[in-house]
Parts: structure tokens; C-alpha cells; sequence
């Protein structure tokens, strides 16, 4: 695909990126002709059940990536718990 | 988590996906490795892919990436995995200045890496391409190793949604999840969580579908945006320079 770099041949598949899952989905349309990227934008919960991975055994080998404890305990503590809205403190004067 | 649940999504924690290196000895996918299998699943995590097998599909492929990534350059003498080798070599002052490697992990599979890569620690990378250099598979047998290996991911996976009564996997964006899903073929999305406290650095999860299914995907990044708007702010700096983070 023109304009498409290769990172792995066997791996690669190109996908939009957007600001917002409205935009990206009318990339898909684009990329994926005669598909409805729309429809499935229902901004509910009910129906989709989660198979959520272990943060702690999921992670890469520290010869990969060191690990930043604070990092990791922020990380979890928002997974289980309520996203967004955490990071109000952070603003500055 | 607890909010998805609240809102009517169904959530299966701790989730018993097969790990990479658990799928490789289960279904056998070492069989066509030259090395061990403990030296190659350390060489592989090396690279990025916890797998022995998808080790050496990746040196098979990288000469042809790299050769289709080089045609985009006007530099005659740059054309293959090889010429790219030998061009560091020559222009090393350039192209393989003077590294360390991180000196954290200095637990018992640095020391393997260390034995392994005696020679190339100093310049990880050029060892990758160096790698690529030795590998001797044939065409037919990445193509046959690359097939059993991806439906042997693929099985794993289908056996977690089938066990656990799901259809989609949620986990950490930086972690091994994306390997699983590139290796399967399956499709992978990212939506955002919040910033780091540490240094203000955003971060997120990734979901895993079926092969095919992107609009399950996009049903629940619709979720994802609908209950967690603020998730998507910008770097506080971003917006005041003055700012702490």
C-alpha cells in the first residue's frame, strides 16, 4: 500500500488513528469499502463481555522495558477502579 | 473496570489467555528452531517477540522488508539487508556510535543475553540485522511455520473467549497483548486511560476481537468514549507550559 512502511511483513495490517472513534470509523469505511463502521457506535456497555488480562503477568521482560513502579501501582489502580478524571492534580498553577 | 460493570458490560478479570512462550510449547511451534529452546525464547524476547519460532520468522522476514524499505532511497550501494550491515560497519562512527545497554536488568536473563550476544551487547540492533543475515529457512518453510504458528495463536485465543464467555480481550497497551494479536492476525484497538502521575506521559489499554470483527472493536471504543471523555485530554504541558507535568 502506497504510503505504508513495513515494520514485519507477517505482523503488519494498516489502521486509522483519530482523534475520535467517529473519525476512525469513517477511515475504516474508506479503507474497508462496503463495511459499516457506524452502527456498532452504540456508547453502551450492555452486551460486551471482557476477558481482562493480568496486568502483572502481562507485562514485558524488564530486559525489554525497566519498569517504573509508580508507573505500574498508578496504572492498576485506575484499571480496576473508575478511569479518566485522575489526572486533575497534575494541572499547574 | 468496576464502572464497565456498573453500566451494564460483563468483565472476566485475570483472564487465562495462553501466553506466547506457553502457546509455542503446547502446540509445538519449536520444532523448525535451530537454537534451544531456552536460548531462542530469550533472544526472542530480545526482539520483541516472546516466541521462539516467531523469532525466526522475523529474521526471515526482515531481509525482504528491509530491502523494500531501502528501494525508497536513492543510494545505490544500499539495497539489501547485507549492504545495510556493511554500510553501518563502515560508517560506524555514525551509524553504531558508542552505546551502553541499561544496566536494571541485571538478573539471571541478562546474564543469558550476555552469553548470547557477547560480541553485539553494545549494538542490540545491528545484532537483529546481523541475525537476519543467518537465517536459512526456506520460502516454504516460513510460509508452513508462519501458518501453524498463527493458527495455533488463534486457537489459544478462541479457547479463552469459548472458557471465559467473552469476546474480547482487554489489556495493558504496553504490554506482550500485542504480540498475541499480531501473531493471530486478529484486529487490535487502543483507547486512552489517563496520564502518569510520574511524568505525565499518557497511557491506555488495548482491545483484542476476532478476525474480522473490527466492528466489536469499535462498539466498545464507542463505550469507552461515551463513559470516559476525560480519558482523551491532552498532556497537561501541552495546554500550560508552566505547568508541573
Amino acid at each position: 500500500m502506497v504510503g505504508t512502511q513495513s515494520g514485519g511483513a507477517a505482523w503488519d495490517s494498516a489502521g486509522p488513528m483519530a482523534k475520535s472513534v467517529e473519525d476512525c470509523a469513517d477511515v475504516m469505511e474508506v479503507l474497508l469499502p462496503g463495511r459499516d463502521f457506524h452502527s456498532p457506535l452504540r456508547r453502551s456497555w450492555k452486551g460486551i463481555r471482557i476477558a481482562l488480562l493480568n496486568y502483572e503477568k502481562w507485562q514485558w521482560e524488564d530486559e525489554l522495558c525497566v519498569r517504573t513502579p509508580e508507573y505500574d501501582k498508578q496504572h492498576v489502580s485506575i484499571l480496576q477502579t473508575t478511569p479518566g478524571r485522575h489526572n486533575t492534580h497534575l494541572t499547574g498553577p | 473496570m468496576t464502572t464497565i460493570e456498573a453500566l451494564g458490560g460483563i468483565v472476566v478479570y485475570d483472564a487465562p489467555l495462553m501466553m506466547m512462550s506457553n502457546v509455542v510449547d503446547k502446540y509445538n511451534t519449536t520444532t523448525m528452531s535451530a537454537l534451544s529452546s531456552k536460548q531462542a525464547s530469550i533472544q526472542a524476547s530480545f526482539v520483541s517477540l516472546s516466541a521462539p519460532f516467531a523469532n525466526f520468522i522475523q529474521e526471515h522476514q526482515l531481509g525482504f522488508v528491509i530491502e523494500r524499505y531501502l528501494a525508497i532511497f536513492d543510494q545505490p550501494g544500499l539495497r539489501t539487508l547485507r549492504d545495510l550491515v556493511e554500510w553501518n560497519k563502515k560508517h560506524a562512527d555514525l551509524e553504531l556510535p558508542p552505546g551502553k545497554m541499561h544496566d536494571k536488568g541485571k538478573g539471571h536473563r541478562y546474564q543469558a543475553l550476555v552469553l548470547i550476544f557477547s560480541t553485539s551487547l553494545e549494538q542490540p540492533s545491528q545484532a537483529v540485522f546481523e541475525n537476519g543475515l543467518e537465517d536459512n529457512m526456506t520460502d516454504e518453510a516460513y510460509q508452513t511455520g508462519l501458518k501453524h504458528l498463527r493458527q495455533s495463536v488463534r486457537d489459544s485465543v478462541e479457547a479463552l473467549w469459548r472458557e471465559t464467555d467473552t469476546d474480547i480481550i482487554v489489556g495493558s497497551a504496553e504490554s506482550l497483548l500485542t504480540t498475541t494479536a499480531a501473531v493471530a492476525g486478529y484486529p487490535i484497538a487502543s483507547v486512552p486511560l489517563s496520564l502518569s502521575t510520574f511524568n505525565g506521559r499518557p497511557f491506555g489499554l488495548q482491545l483484542v476481537a476476532r478476525a474480522g470483527a473490527e466492528e466489536k472493536l469499535f462498539e466498545v471504543m464507542s463505550a469507552w468514549e461515551a463513559t470516559f471523555p476525560d480519558a482523551r485530554s491532552p498532556p497537561p504541558m501541552l495546554l500550560n507550559w508552566t505547568s508541573s507535568l
